[in-house]
């Protein structure tokens, strides 16, 4: 699946060409536009953002495309697919859109017909690697993250810093690191499916009889290494660069074995009652100059062919080997770490 | 409706020519309500858990949901939680109690006015302040420890079961205070007297005569409580969680997890729906025996008890409290509001003014719960002083038949905790024919269904307080029953209506249990939306949102205040 990196140009060469900037895209965008205007607004249901950012996301394209609202509901991965179901069950799709991290709960829509097969133009402007995420194109990847390491760096000195995964349960960190909990946050699961994979089912025990303190969600880990609650945690890089950018005692670097990619996924609901309007903004989210800003501006890392990451973080290219469990990996094994978690943790 | 058409039927045979009168239509028709209101979600629950996914009777959910030691281990532990919350409160707001209702302590109204402070504090808010201040390793207070001690850890670990058990205890305490204090406030100096004349001393006389007077309406209390902290949400999920305690409702919120297993939720609840009815009928057996000892609301001088220099030990062990529930919590969360990283403390450059900028003027949805807290708030308020006055008056004057039967049903929600509850209301009202999932309306719904029986119980007592001489009057001189009732009662009792309307908002706006499943996307709740972001750690944003709920609630209670007096709290008469 992965590239090299001289392949990698070759295709930003050629996806320059793509439809987006090719010109007949942009009718079909426009046309796309007023049919969206029409319905008015839609309803997003995010989580690899925070809710500043989806908010500011919302908002940025309704300034693109006045008269289309952004209804943004942001929560963790686990509530948000809750609360999809509890409206499917009740018979009120409020959701149009549905980004989130947890990539077995697209496969398990999809499985249920739930999603509407959509393969956004914009989807050609992507970097290779992650095109294709749904051979059926049902569901795409819209933005990525990494997890590595993150440190106080008040409490921790650089050379002091882990640089191992495994340092997480050595008892040097005992009762000052965190881990985030995979029945609550998909980015964690991928992240113990990882761990897992490198270190058995024992790494939880050990996790445990470190005393981790338990978090809801990876983004969580961030602020309490900020807070000083504890001193090294598994966390979203970008997240933690952002935070050291603006002046928080926070650093991160990438692991030995290789930070874990988590690809938040994007769809639309089947059952949407403003289809027009999700497809825009699809396109948009994939694909417009808006999100590749964003994504700069809030240290995210871009999807998109040759973009640049913020300062002082690895980009798609830099970051060596990645560790990625398949959508398949995600959807077996998401509910064995968890168990393997409860048994270890208690809760 | 078939109750609202064949209630004056049966009406009409007795006394023809009632049936034009409109008061016998108001009355039918709100009779049909509650009925509607209370029997269905409750009904649904207990029917859910016999039934499996498809519809079949079967007891499969049981053996699933309370065959699995884990879910067994957290009900154990929802249970040794209710036990050490229950003791916590009595040590809390008995001392508070006796203090302000019998003692010369000075600040009594200070202490009284602590108390309310506490109460309109949310507990998840509460939790939120003390997540800040007693965090082990960056908990200001353990910070604050290590500077002053040099020591290498704080002694405070918010992350422990007595943690957990101390923070529920700080925001529920105000109920056992309530409760002692109504009934200490009716113990008559005379009974002391008589004990002092026989030769007991102070504290003989507290220990054999007044407490013992009042230990029936204290136990009530204690059951209240102990059934309140097993069935509470929001704390447990910002503080268990970390400290890796299972319990039953984190376990309950598990079930509506993907796949969403309802039938399951229900069958777990049972156990803790049939503990909560046993407890609530031994609590009706100890408070009924209430009229056996001399406690009367008439009559009798009551003095404050002279208590020497332990007045001084109570007034420090009050103004602890304070400290603790109120003082400490508020300060934190309004210097967290203004903090850029809550983490860096006092420090300059860290000051902002960003986060509420960021509440009124970017986040839509911190802005849209705030309003919808308000409203729903505000509604639900109305409609349970409006609802209750009416059931109280039809019961109490046995306008419609079968009052008692009446009355049951006003109180049965009382029995089942709100998590629970929430329960039998998604089944109820979410999908069809209702499809009132994600609307205002079933907030509203739910939390009347929820807080109706505070309303009865209050206003209840209220009528039974009213001479009908008054009434009657009206009705000699022609004037009907909706003629009585806003012309006369609604006059006379503003001041409990008025309290009761605070009470309910109140409590609303710190509801999250029944809130947690049923808010969507435009009708999120300051509560919910509280839990959303704390697992972000957006707690500067946070204490932002709950720093404007506190100011906003504290402002109706005030202007409330000024109408129902400082004792809207207790109920009159009980």
């Amino acid at each position: 699946m992965l590239f090299n990196r001289r392949h990698f140009t070759a295709m930003a060469g050629a996806s320059v060409l793509a439809p987006w900037t090719s010109g007949h895209a942009q009718p079909a965008l426009a046309a796309l536009y007023e049919a969206a205007k029409k319905e008015g607004e839609l309803t997003w249901y995010c989580v690899p953002q925070t809710s500043e950012v989806a908010e500011k996301m919302g908002r940025t394209f309704t300034a693109r495309y006045p008269g289309v609202k952004v209804n943004v509901v942001r929560t963790t991965a686990q509530v948000a697919f809750q609360r999809l179901n509890q409206d499917l069950k009740a018979g009120r799709p409020n959701c149009d859109v549905f980004t989130s991290t947890d990539l077995s709960h697209y496969v398990d829509l999809k499985g249920r017909n739930l999603l509407m097969k959509n393969t956004p133009a914009a989807v050609a402007l992507q970097d290779r690697r992650v095109q294709n995420m749904d051979p059926d194109g049902y569901f795409h990847a819209s933005s990525c993250f990494m997890m590595g390491l993150i440190y106080n760096t008040a409490k921790v000195s650089a050379a002091a810093a882990p640089r191992s995964w495994s340092d997480l349960v050595d008892s040097r960190w005992s009762g000052v690191g965190a881990a985030a909990h995979p029945a609550y946050s998909g980015a964690a699961g991928a992240w113990c499916i990882e761990m897992r994979k490198l270190y058995g089912d024992g790494f939880f025990k050990k996790l445990a009889a470190n005393k981790t303190h338990i978090g809801r969600s990876t983004i969580d880990a961030v602020t309490t290494v900020i807070s000083g609650e504890c001193s090294v945690s598994a966390g979203p890089m970008s997240l933690a660069a952002l935070q050291a950018s603006k002046g928080n005692p926070i650093a991160t670097l990438v692991p030995k074995e290789g930070p874990v990619l988590i690809l938040s996924p994007t769809a639309i609901m089947a059952s949407t009652r403003r289809p027009h309007a999700a497809r825009l903004f699809l396109e948009w989210q994939l694909g417009s100059d808006d999100t590749a800003r964003i994504a700069y501006e809030e240290f995210g890392v871009s999807l998109r062919v040759g973009a640049k990451s913020a300062p002082g973080l690895p980009g798609l290219n830099d970051a060596g080997p990645l560790l990625a469990p398949t959508p398949p990996q995600m959807v077996v094994q998401i509910p064995k770490v968890i168990d393997l978690w409860k048994d270890a943790f208690g809760v | 409706m078939s109750e609202a058409t064949l209630t004056p039927a049966l009406v009409s045979r007795r006394s023809p020519g009632r049936l034009a009168d409109p008061a016998l239509w108001l009355f039918s028709f709100l009779i049909a309500l509650l009925i509607l209101l209370v029997a269905n979600p409750i009904l649904r629950l207990v029917w859910d858990s016999f039934h499996t996914a498809e519809g079949g009777w079967s007891l499969q959910s049981y053996a699933v949901a309370l065959g699995n030691a884990r879910n067994l281990q957290a009900l154990v532990n929802s249970l040794a939680l209710g036990a050490a919350v229950t003791v916590l409160t009595l040590a809390l707001g008995v001392p508070l109690a006796l203090a302000v209702s019998r003692s010369n302590m000075p600040a009594r109204g200070l202490t009284h006015l602590s108390v309310l402070a506490a109460f309109v504090m949310p507990n998840f808010l509460g939790a939120i302040a003390w997540i800040l201040l007693a965090g082990p390793n960056a908990g200001w207070l353990n910070r604050l420890w290590m500077g002053l001690g040099g020591a290498e850890k704080g002694p405070f670990n918010i992350f422990s079961f007595w943690g957990l058990a101390f923070v529920i205890a700080l925001y529920t305490y105000p109920l056992v205070y309530v409760f002692t204090k109504a009934a200490l406030d009716l113990v008559s100096t005379e009974l002391e007297d008589a004990a002092a004349i026989h030769g007991a001393g102070k504290f003989q006389t507290m220990w054999r005569v007044t407490l013992p007077l009042a230990l029936p309406s204290v136990i009530g209390a204690a059951i209240l409580i102990f059934l309140e902290a097993i069935a509470l949400y929001g704390t447990p999920a910002l503080i268990a969680i970390p400290a890796r305690i299972n319990l039953a409702t984190t376990q309950l919120v598990s079930f509506f997890q993907y796949p969403l297993q309802i039938e399951q939720a229900a069958a777990f609840a049972m156990p803790i729906l049939l503990l909560t009815v046993v407890m609530l009928m031994l609590q009706r057996r100890l408070l009924a025996r209430r009229g056996f000892v001399s406690v009367s609301g008439k009559g009798g001088e009551r003095r404050p008890l002279d208590i020497g220099l332990w007045k001084w030990v109570l007034l420090a062990y009050a103004a602890l409290i304070g400290l603790l529930s109120v003082v400490l919590p508020l300060v934190i969360l309004v210097m967290a509001s203004l903090s850029k990283a809550w983490g860096r403390g006092l420090a300059s450059g860290n000051l902002t003014l960003g986060n509420y900028r960021t509440i009124f003027f970017e986040q839509v949805t911190v802005r849209d719960a705030i309003v919808n807290t308000v409203s729903y708030s505000m509604a639900t308020a109305l409609i349970c002083v409006l609802m209750g006055i009416c059931i109280a008056y039809a019961t109490q004057r046995r306008v419609t038949p079968f009052p008692t039967v009446i009355q049951f049903l006003a109180l049965a929600p009382v029995a089942v905790p709100g998590l629970i509850l929430a329960i039998g209301l998604y089944a109820a009202y979410a999908g069809p024919p209702f499809s009132l999932y994600g609307t205002g309306l079933l907030i509203v719904v739910a939390f009347t269904t929820r807080f109706l029986p505070i309303a009865v119980t209050a206003c209840a007592a209220a009528v039974r307080s009213l001479n009908p001489e008054l009434e009657e009057a009206v009705r000699v001189l022609g004037g009907g029953r909706i003629t009585v009732l806003a012309k006369v009662v609604l006059p006379l009792l503003k001041k409990t209506l008025v309290g009761v309307f605070i009470l309910v908002f109140v409590i609303c706006t710190k509801e999250l249990s029944t809130a947690v499943f049923l808010t969507g996307p435009s009708s999120r709740m300051v509560s919910v939306l509280t839990l959303d972001l704390s697992e972000q750690g957006n707690y500067e944003t946070l204490a932002a949102m709950g720093v404007v709920l506190v100011v906003i609630t504290t402002l109706v209670v005030a202007a409330g205040m000024r109408v129902a007096g400082r004792d809207f709290m207790l109920r009159r008469g009980g």
